[in-house]
């Protein structure tokens, strides 16, 4: 074994030296972006021309040039729910502007971008915004994800941020980067749940806190679960033509009892089955992670969607006491990304030990899935697993890698598919490939490929093209629970009826 | 081969306070999680990221009692047991009870309790014919725990 030089902690070498840029942190929102820096010390926001340290995540054009901010005329908006998705995906139906094709482009008066393009937009905006404001050259950044996002939609944020010429030092979990600016600013210890429900995504994180350490014991979610939602619900059942309106009475009736005619309740049963939703994502993590409510020292609330007093009632009836409320929900995610670029900049005693959200496997013969990274395994991850071929002779073999909880290939999604051609003919059975799979601490998967015969090897970096359909991915998990023994079952016939083949 | 007691630094033996685990675990993650190594060369991540992971799978073994009874036996080149007549019958006992619709939680994590203990002792004692006889009914006693849980749809915690 060789023996690797370490480095005190803090002592991490910064690559550009002398280097007079900032490092910042970015909370990349469904709605709305946010950048904090630290300060003395200290993580703050910035506000931009006085607008308020809100940016709101939308693209428009004026006099064909390109603007982010809020408009009242033609804007693309939200996209964030698409990063990483393909055009088959039913959230699709949501954006007007979506033009069927081989990816999603969405359509802006003239022009057609990805959501790719759109993200980098405002990460340049964001960029030059920073720049303008503090008179410096930007350095680098922490930009934070949901913990849910699953690789597709990781790669899809580390494009955008190299499109927008950002260099990204990691890329964080937004419940992650919550806990980080709660627990270094009150020095709270024990286990914390954060509970992040924003415009467009919801998070369950728990996480334990010790002396700088932030350990994440498991992670639940849903991507397709927002305050977007709500308001959709809400213009459905007014039967409001314009979301803007939606939202504004959403908003208007967090303070107070009526609006208009419209109570109170009125938007509390058009919320509750979203909100219940998030109560029964909570239940669930705890469950994997063998906590019990009791067991939580404090939940600290995240997201714009958590200002509403229905969320707030349900979650401390959930636990049995009240969630945490002496930090700005829209803030907390990025003063902890600005707190985590700083560190891994300048050198830290803290540490984030974060997980993979789902299951990394591949797929085996009769389209069974072999699971070689499980949900909520402590990431950086690496894992390995022989293959061999099914036919004498055979010459290739298709890998394909997929992301899931389900038994089957066809209920998983589908990150990548490779070919290792070239196998030496040996009979069936006798070649020995190894397939190794490698997460890194931000998971993102590499995959690689070695025949180990002839020393073949293929490596790919994972970059899938297209998101998850249909189900979301939480709706995948629930389902590979009930589903659980039925597919066992199934997964056993196949299994026989491979093994009566190959007689 | 790998020694997930050698890859923490922890002495090879079967009683480990979690608290102790981890606090050896987050000192190896200290010196080698990827993210201490920013800004260096392409080696030395990898070889972090390699290292940093090692470390976790040695934490995520060693958290269960039972892979640390396996690795242990195993070292000591003992074979694990293959068959339990006594504890069949109880065995037996539990699922027709279960069947009935009997909720055996408390109960078998009662036994797993015990059996943990059972465990230990064996270990302390390097009495080996113990250890691996209550490893043997730990690993259907959690089998049968995790059973009941899933199961155990109605109850909220």
């Amino acid at each position: 074994m060789t023996l690797l030089q370490l480095l005190e902690p803090g002592q991490t070498p910064d690559p550009h030296g002398t280097s007079e840029g900032v490092v910042i942190g970015i909370d990349l929102g469904t709605t709305h972006s946010v950048v904090g820096i630290v300060r003395n010390g200290k993580p703050i926001v910035l506000s931009f021309d006085d607008k308020g340290p809100l940016v709101p995540s939308i693209l428009y054009a004026a006099q064909e040039i390109l603007q982010v901010g809020e408009t009242t005329g033609e804007k693309l908006s939200s996209i964030k729910r698409l990063m990483g998705r393909g055009p088959q995906d039913p959230i699709c139906s949501q954006f007007p502007q979506v033009i069927s094709g081989e990816g999603i482009r969405l359509q802006l008066g003239a022009h057609t971008f990805t959501p790719v393009e759109v993200a980098a937009h405002i990460l340049s905006y964001l960029r030059e915004q920073v720049e303008k404001t503090l008179s410096l050259p930007l350095d680098a950044a922490v930009i934070t994800v949901p913990a849910y996002f699953d690789e597709a939609a990781r790669v899809a944020t580390k494009q955008a941020a190299a499109l927008a010429g950002i260099k990204v030092l990691r890329l964080i979990n937004e419940p992650t980067a919550a806990a980080l600016a709660y627990g270094l600013q009150t020095g709270a210890e024990g286990i914390y749940a954060i509970y992040d429900f924003g415009g467009g995504t919801f998070d369950l994180s728990l996480l334990k806190l010790e002396q700088g350490i932030f350990q994440v014991l498991g992670t639940g979610g849903d991507l397709n679960l927002g305050g977007d939602d709500i308001d959709h619900a809400l213009a459905d059942q007014l039967n409001l033509t314009s979301l803007k309106r939606a939202r504004t009475l959403k908003e208007y009736l967090t303070d107070q009892d009526s609006y208009e005619g419209i109570t109170c309740a009125d938007l509390e049963s058009c919320a509750m089955p979203f909100v219940k939703r998030t109560v029964a994502i909570t239940k669930e993590v705890l469950r994997t992670a063998n906590l019990s409510p009791q067991d939580i020292q404090g939940i600290v609330l995240v997201g714009g969607m958590t200002r509403m007093p229905l969320v707030r009632r349900e979650v401390e009836a959930f636990f049995g006491k009240k969630p945490l409320w002496d930090m700005d929900p829209d803030q907390a995610v990025a003063l902890g990304a600005a707190l985590s670029a700083h560190g891994l900049r300048h050198g830290s005693e803290t540490l984030l030990l974060d997980v993979t959200p789902l299951s990394l496997g591949l797929e085996t013969m009769g389209g069974l899935v072999e699971k070689l990274i499980p949900r909520n395994a402590p990431l950086p991850a690496l894992a390995s697993q022989e293959f061999t071929t099914h036919q004498d002779g055979q010459g290739g073999m298709i890998i394909h890698v997929v992301q899931g909880e389900r038994e089957f290939v066809s209920d998983c999604r589908s990150l990548a598919r490779f070919e290792l051609k070239g196998l030496p003919p040996l009979p069936a059975g006798a070649a020995r490939i190894r397939i190794d799979f490698a997460v890194d601490g931000e998971g993102l998967l590499t995959v690689s490929a070695l025949e180990k015969t002839t020393g073949l090897s293929q490596h790919v970096e994972v970059c899938p093209s297209y998101g998850l359909d249909e189900k979301t991915l939480v709706d995948m998990i629930l389902e590979s629970q009930k589903q659980g023994r039925e597919d066992m079952e199934r997964r056993f016939q196949v299994e026989e009826n491979l093994k009566r083949q190959s007689r | 081969m790998f020694d997930p007691f050698e890859i923490l630094g922890l002495e090879k033996q079967f009683s480990l306070d979690i608290k102790v685990l981890e606090k050896f675990y987050f000192d190896a993650q200290k010196r080698a999680h990827p993210d201490r190594f920013i800004g260096a060369s392409p080696e030395a991540r990898s070889q972090a990221l390699k290292q940093s992971s090692e470390v976790n799978q040695a934490y995520v073994i060693l958290k269960s009692p039972l892979n640390r009874a396996e690795i242990l036996l195993k070292n000591a080149g003992i074979e694990p047991l293959s068959h339990d007549p006594l504890f069949l019958g109880q065995v037996m006992d539990w699922n027709e009870r279960m069947d009935r619709g009997e909720n055996l939680k408390e109960e078998l994590q009662k036994e797993e309790e015990r059996l943990v203990k059972d465990l230990a002792d064996g270990f302390e004692m390097q009495d080996y014919e113990v250890a691996r006889r209550s490893l043997y009914r730990l690993t259907y006693t959690q089998k049968m725990i995790k059973k009941c849980g899933d199961d155990d749809t109605s109850s909220t915690s």
